[in-house]
């Protein structure tokens, strides 16, 4: 199903929803099953708790635009998680986190020039 | 604590089962899974609330996503495959736009509901001792007969009877309107559950006022026309014949009245007939045996259309043992409104139906395209299937897919269809009413047009769309993906779509055949002389009825009309008549030959005829072939006469001759007429008629106040219409005057211009069948030949020529082609002889239809096969062999 027709760019797909650049970077660290996506997310963003639907719906969706990929579950897991699905970034998924995360930090330097945030160091 | 976590788990699961089955197949056991860790971790009221809110926001969007994508999808196809797109909805929208015309046509003609509250509970009074035809029977009841069985009946609630009758209507100054009105019985309005968007309707009082009530009821037209829709009208009054009358309601915009064509301006309570319509109206509400009245019943909730009529034909029966006198031979039982209208229309009924087989034929000629292209399109496809299965695509997803796909193309189709419709209407529209008379044809594409289309586009995309994604979607993945695009799994399909177009061919010559005998027997009709006079006549219409002349004062008007337009200048004759041939105010007779059974329980058949003066049948150039023309001796006291035509003295007198007969024109009770002349059979109604049984009456033995002047002019006859209207307004300065115009005129509208719109209707259909066959034949040998590639390539490579190949496909376009002609011109035979037997001048074997339309065929299948022939033949036999 997935588009063949018109590659995206990184740019195309900006901004992210909350919730993919979430993912994205709750990612970044490497692969991840849906619960542990979850934790980790709740722990990056000091509580953000994503529900099943929501999650399970921006996988769906980053997997056709190819930003993460499904993995086997590593050997040294636990044997009820083998039953769980891993993902982890694609190398366009990395690419796109990248992009978003520029864009981000340049909303911040934008913040903090306007006085939103105090002057660093 | 336990057993509430299970519980909760239970509820989840069955909040999964909202989303999306592929949605569940993908993520379902996870998403459960997800929730018993968390049910662990977490407290387990605040986690099945953020559940509930988040399945609430989430399983929404995933099926609207699902259902974008697999629009997307479609759309994507279509745009990657616009020639299949355009062939496809383009054939779509001929078939749905023909239908959805012809549809709009026959609603106008036939079955557009009556305008009444719950149409579906009316029914028509049926009087089955009249002569049928022209609505006769359904204008049959006397007005004591319906208050008696209106009394009497138990299966309907209620009874309404009108009739309508000529009328001057004015608003007092000089300006008078000649238009139509209706007596109606006090409980019309509420009958037909019409309530007045001004006022009231009539009551049972205002019915039964021994002189009449003076009320009126203005129908919506009228009141925006002569009243410019002002809102104080009611209590002014107006004059109807001379009378004046109290404005007490105006009708609602939606009630156009009873008859599909013609609009009545008025409507006035029935006691009113003795003051309005004189004579004929005292015996309208007196006598037992004045039949004339329409009257249309209301079902009781509950009773059924069969039940009802069968107590009505018991009531008749009791009547005709009560009233031995009057009713002995009367029947009564009733029809739907849709089938009176076709009763009592025949020719709109059989119109209506030839229009919608041969529409019928051009939608299925265009399914059986799209079907075939689809059909061919998914061979080319179940590679790209079966790698999608592959990959974990469900079937029911697929089939969704291709079902969304030809969904979307059935509503593109749909859509150009509508648009094709809109042309077809306005040329419906377009429709000759050259009169006076309020008669409006009123096609239109209403909400049941487009409801129309939308079912029919919707059905054939289910139709076209599910079997091949059936058929894709269920074959064997391992032989899908192995085999390529030209495997033997292909000749099952090509077989079907063979005989696909097989048919479709067949179906264009039945087509073609019909459109081309229409064709050719009307424009024969029309070439021929009509049999009788088209050319410098001017007509005039009075009605000195309407202004209460006894029947010595209507005599000595008509005699001083004819003394003086006779008189004008450069007109060479005048004469007086009835009815203009071609046009609506057509006579029907009662009548009966002497000594002839007419069958039991008929005391008498029914004939078109016509009332004329003795100089018409030389001014209208009808010859006399045997007998004499009436003279003016032929009046009141002398003994009746009556001039018949050849068709039905050959009809009642076959071999022998007709002059000396007596016939009985009228009621049981009426006079024999002796027959003097025969005069020659023309055409009567329109000139596709087949012969028509027709009589003459002399007009001084007839009460008809409303008659037409004719005058034979040298020159333009248009140059006299004002002299006309200087003369009508010397004579009877009171007497309405109507439909002042050139005879040409009247005949040019009816008698060529609406054949001519029939035979292009026809020819159209004709045509769009032949192009849809011609599309579905190329689509055909376009894709047989992309499949036979390789087979082609080998035959080049061992010593074919370019020639050779040429011939080879030409020869299995033609192939395909002569079955299917030669199963058109069976089939033809006999949509040629239906119409040869409605329509004059078809001939049922038309050596034109069965020579050319064969030629034609053949010529446009090589058309169609030549260019995937040359593609062929043009092949590099080495490129054709590495394809694989």
């Amino acid at each position: 199903m997935a588009d063949i027709d018109d590659d995206p760019t990184p740019e195309s797909l900006q901004p992210l929803a909350p919730a993919v650049f979430h993912i994205l970077v709750a990612l970044a660290g490497g692969e991840r099953h849906g619960y542990s996506i979850l934790r980790e997310v709740e722990g990056q963003t000091g509580g953000l708790r994503l529900g099943p639907g929501t999650l399970y719906g921006s996988i769906k969706r980053m997997l056709e635009q190819g930003l993460i990929e499904e993995v086997r579950a590593p050997r040294d897991a636990e044997s009820e998680d083998e039953r769980r699905r891993y993902y982890r970034l694609s190398r366009f998924g990395r690419r796109v986190a990248e992009a978003e995360a520029e864009r981000l930090s340049d909303v911040v330097k934008k913040a903090r020039a306007h006085g939103l945030l105090p002057q660093r160091g | 604590m336990d057993s509430f976590r299970s519980a909760a788990e239970r509820l989840y699961r069955r909040l999964v089962g909202l989303y999306p089955g592929d949605f569940r197949a993908e993520f379902g056991d996870e998403m459960r899974l997800l929730f018993k860790d968390r049910s662990r971790d977490e407290r387990l009221d605040r986690l099945l609330f953020e559940v509930l809110v988040d399945t609430a926001r989430t399983a929404p969007r995933e099926h609207v996503s699902m259902w974008f994508q697999d629009l997307r999808y479609a759309w994507r196809s279509m745009r990657h495959n616009p020639g299949f797109t355009f062939v496809a909805a383009g054939s779509l929208a001929l078939g749905i736009g023909a239908s959805a015309a012809i549809f709009s046509l026959a609603d106008a003609l036939l079955l557009r509901p009556l305008p009444v509250r719950d149409p579906g509970a009316m029914v028509a009074f049926r009087n089955g001792a009249e002569g049928g035809g022209w609505g006769g029977q359904f204008q049959s009841v006397s007005w004591l007969d319906y208050r008696d069985l209106r009394e009497r009946t138990r299966t309907l609630s209620g009874l309404a009877a009108s009739r309508e009758f000529d009328a001057a209507l004015s608003r007092g100054g000089d300006e008078t309107l000649l238009t139509m009105g209706q007596l109606v019985s006090g409980d019309f309005f509420s009958v037909l559950g019409v309530q007045p968007a001004l006022g009231r309707g009539f009551s049972r009082a205002e019915e039964e006022a021994e002189s009449g009530a003076p009320v009126v009821v203005l129908s919506d037209a009228t009141w925006r026309g002569s009243f410019d829709a002002d809102p104080a009208v009611l209590g002014r009054t107006v004059k109807v014949n001379g009378v004046a009358l109290t404005i007490v309601g105006v009708a609602p915009a939606s009630f156009t009245g009873l008859d599909l064509l013609l609009r009545h301006a008025f409507y006035v309570p029935i006691s009113m007939a003795p003051a309005l319509l004189g004579e004929e109206g005292r015996a309208v509400l007196a006598k037992r045996d004045w039949r004339g009245l329409r009257v249309d019943g209301r079902l009781r909730p509950g009773s059924s259309v069969a039940a009802a009529s069968a107590e009505i034909a018991t009531l008749a029966k009791n009547l005709a043992a009560e009233y031995p006198e009057t009713n002995r031979s009367q029947t009564l039982d009733l029809r739907t409104p849709l089938a009176a209208r076709i009763e009592s229309s025949p020719p709109n009924g059989a119109l209506v139906n030839m229009l919608t087989t041969l529409v019928g034929i051009v939608l299925l000629i265009a399914c059986a395209n799209v079907a075939g292209l689809l059909v061919s399109r998914s061979a080319g496809r179940s590679r790209e299937i079966a790698v999608r299965l592959a990959v974990g695509a469900s079937r029911t997803r697929l089939v969704r897919q291709l079902l969304t796909e030809s969904l979307l193309l059935a509503l593109l189709g749909g859509t150009l269809g509508l648009a094709l419709a809109f042309a077809g209407v306005r040329f419906f529209r377009a429709i000759p009413m050259p009169t006076d008379i309020p008669i409006v044809f009123d096609a239109r594409l209403d909400t049941r047009v487009l409801a129309f289309s939308i079912a029919a586009s919707v059905a054939s995309a289910c139709l076209f769309g599910l079997v091949p994604a059936l058929r894709a979607s269920r074959r064997d993945l391992v032989t899908s993906l192995k085999a390529s695009a030209s495997s033997e799994r292909g000749t099952g399909r090509i077989l079907g779509r063979k005989s696909l177009v097989v048919v479709q061919v067949a179906f264009a010559v039945v087509l073609l055949a019909a459109a081309t005998s229409l064709f050719r027997g009307i424009e024969r009709t029309l070439h021929d002389d009509p049999g009788f006079r088209t050319t410098h006549l001017l007509t005039a219409t009075f009605d000195p009825g309407v202004r209460h002349y006894t029947p010595v004062q209507v005599r000595a008007f008509y005699r001083e009309l004819l003394e003086r337009g006779a008189a004008l200048p450069s007109v060479r004759a005048a004469s007086l008549t009835h009815a203009i041939p071609m046009s609506n105010g057509q006579m029907m007779f009662s009548f009966l030959p002497e000594g002839y059974d007419a069958g039991p329980a008929r005391t008498s058949l029914t004939t078109f005829g016509n009332v004329v003066d003795p100089g018409y049948f030389d001014v209208a150039g009808v010859p006399l072939l045997r007998g004499r023309a009436f003279a003016k001796t032929d009046d009141a006291g002398a003994p009746p006469v009556v001039i018949v035509n050849e068709a039905l003295a050959a009809r009642y007198w076959p071999g022998q001759d007709a002059i000396g007969r007596r016939v009985r024109v009228g009621g049981a009770d009426a006079p024999f007429a002796e027959v003097i002349g025969v005069a020659r059979t023309h055409h009567y109604l329109w000139v596709g008629e087949t012969p028509q049984d027709f009589l003459y009456r002399p007009y001084l033995q007839d009460d008809s106040a409303r008659l037409t002047l004719q005058l034979l002019t040298e020159g333009d006859p248009r140059d006299l219409a004002g002299a006309v209207r200087g003369l009508a307004a010397s004579v009877g300065p009171d007497v309405p005057l109507q439909n002042v115009v050139a005879l040409e005129d009247l005949y040019r509208a009816r008698g060529v211009k609406l054949p001519r719109m029939i035979v292009t209707t026809v020819a159209t259909m004709g045509l769009a069948g032949l192009l849809l066959a011609l599309v579905g034949l190329y689509g055909l040998m376009a894709f047989s030949v992309s499949q036979r590639t390789r087979e082609i390539g080998i035959r080049m490579a061992v010593g074919a020529d370019k020639r050779s190949v040429l011939t080879m496909v030409l020869r299995q376009g033609l192939g395909l082609a002569l079955p299917g002609i030669v199963i058109g011109l069976v089939g033809s035979f006999a949509v040629a002889g239906l119409l040869a037997a409605t329509v004059a001048g078809v001939s049922p074997r038309d050596p034109a239809a069965l020579v050319a339309i064969p030629v034609v065929l053949v010529v446009v299948t090589m058309l169609a096969t030549l260019a995937p022939a040359l593609r062929a033949a043009r092949l590099d036999p080495r490129d054709a062999l590495r394809q694989e």
